[in-house]
């Protein structure tokens, strides 16, 4: 008889109910807290998780990025938009991010935000953009110093465990080497999502990914 | 002067980030972000030194004005403080 032994249990009597206010659902905190217990063990397994809105065009995946609220969403919708069908947002909240074989795979999630938009698929991972409200759209490629600094403040960046801390900052070295990262100052408009996919699509290319 | 225990110093993609871990988690927010001359201070500071020993490791590495390295010290020492890095 084959045992299917997990590499991740998630224990709901750990739910630390103490994070959060009077006013969180009970399915937020299971949302939340299952979340965390997944993601911080996943570092153990070359894995992190990016705040992010995933967007598919083919065999290449491009995550937007930033805090709650700079409009990710919207921005892949505009992606969907322009695209049609061959654009398809499969993880709008907590996409997993993981290195195997020396490549980034993008990956659907259960943890995949209010609207469930959520396709379990894994895409090579083609690039990762923040975004900024602007009155204008531009878009420029990050220093590597200013790629860590984003890509931390969308992720765990307080790890307790010396160890597990170790091991995120070895993955966000590679990150920030191996995958173009931009900042794209943006309206709410298709020119901003055409500017996007036409300047990581020729990021990718030159990457070689 | 001494480093708030579990700090962490790590190069990352070429630049020098400061980030907690254990206890630290609980007070200190976001992370530390410090070039080559920091990272050598960050290094001396963890070993045990007062500002002099801080100013003496900037000279021995770097060609620099006294007075400099003295100024470097001072702002270096200044951005811990703000950053809630240093015992009280």
């Amino acid at each position: 008889m084959n045992t299917v032994c997990p590499d991740i249990v998630i224990d709901s009597a750990k739910y630390n109910h103490s994070l959060y206010s009077e006013t969180t659902s009970e399915e937020q905190i299971i949302y939340m807290e299952s979340g965390r217990q997944f993601y911080s063990k996943l570092i153990e397994f070359e894995g992190f998780y990016l705040h992010s809105s995933a967007v598919a065009m083919g065999e290449r995946a491009y995550l937007f990025s930033g805090p709650c609220g700079t409009g990710k969403s919207t921005h892949t919708r505009l992606w969907q938009q322009l695209f049609g069908e061959a654009a398809q947002v499969f993880n709008d909240d907590k996409p997993a991010l993981r290195r195997r074989e020396g490549r980034w795979y993008a990956y659907g999630t259960p943890w995949c935000g209010k609207d469930g938009i959520n396709q379990n698929k894994k895409v090579p991972l083609a690039g990762i953009c923040f975004l900024k409200q602007a009155d204008h759209n531009s878009i420029r490629r990050l220093s590597p110093q200013e790629a860590i600094q984003k890509i931390l403040s969308q992720t765990f960046h307080k790890i307790k465990s010396a160890e597990r801390l170790d091991k995120m900052l070895t993955l966000l070295d590679q990150i920030v080497r191996e995958i173009p990262v931009y900042e794209l100052e943006n309206r709410p408009e298709t020119d901003a999502a055409k500017l996007s996919y036409e300047t990581m699509r020729r990021g990718a290319e030159e990457c070689g990914l | 002067m001494k480093l708030k225990k579990d700090l962490v110093l790590r190069e990352v993609a070429g630049s020098w980030v400061v980030l907690p871990t254990g206890e630290a988690t609980v007070d200190f927010n976001g992370m530390l972000s410090l070039n080559d001359s920091g990272a050598l201070l960050w290094r001396t500071l963890e070993n045990g030194a007062d500002k002099q020993g801080l100013i003496d490791a900037l000279l021995a590495e770097y060609e620099v004005e006294a007075s400099l390295a003295e100024a470097d010290v001072s702002a270096f020492l200044d951005k811990l403080a703000n950053a809630g890095c240093l015992e009280d």
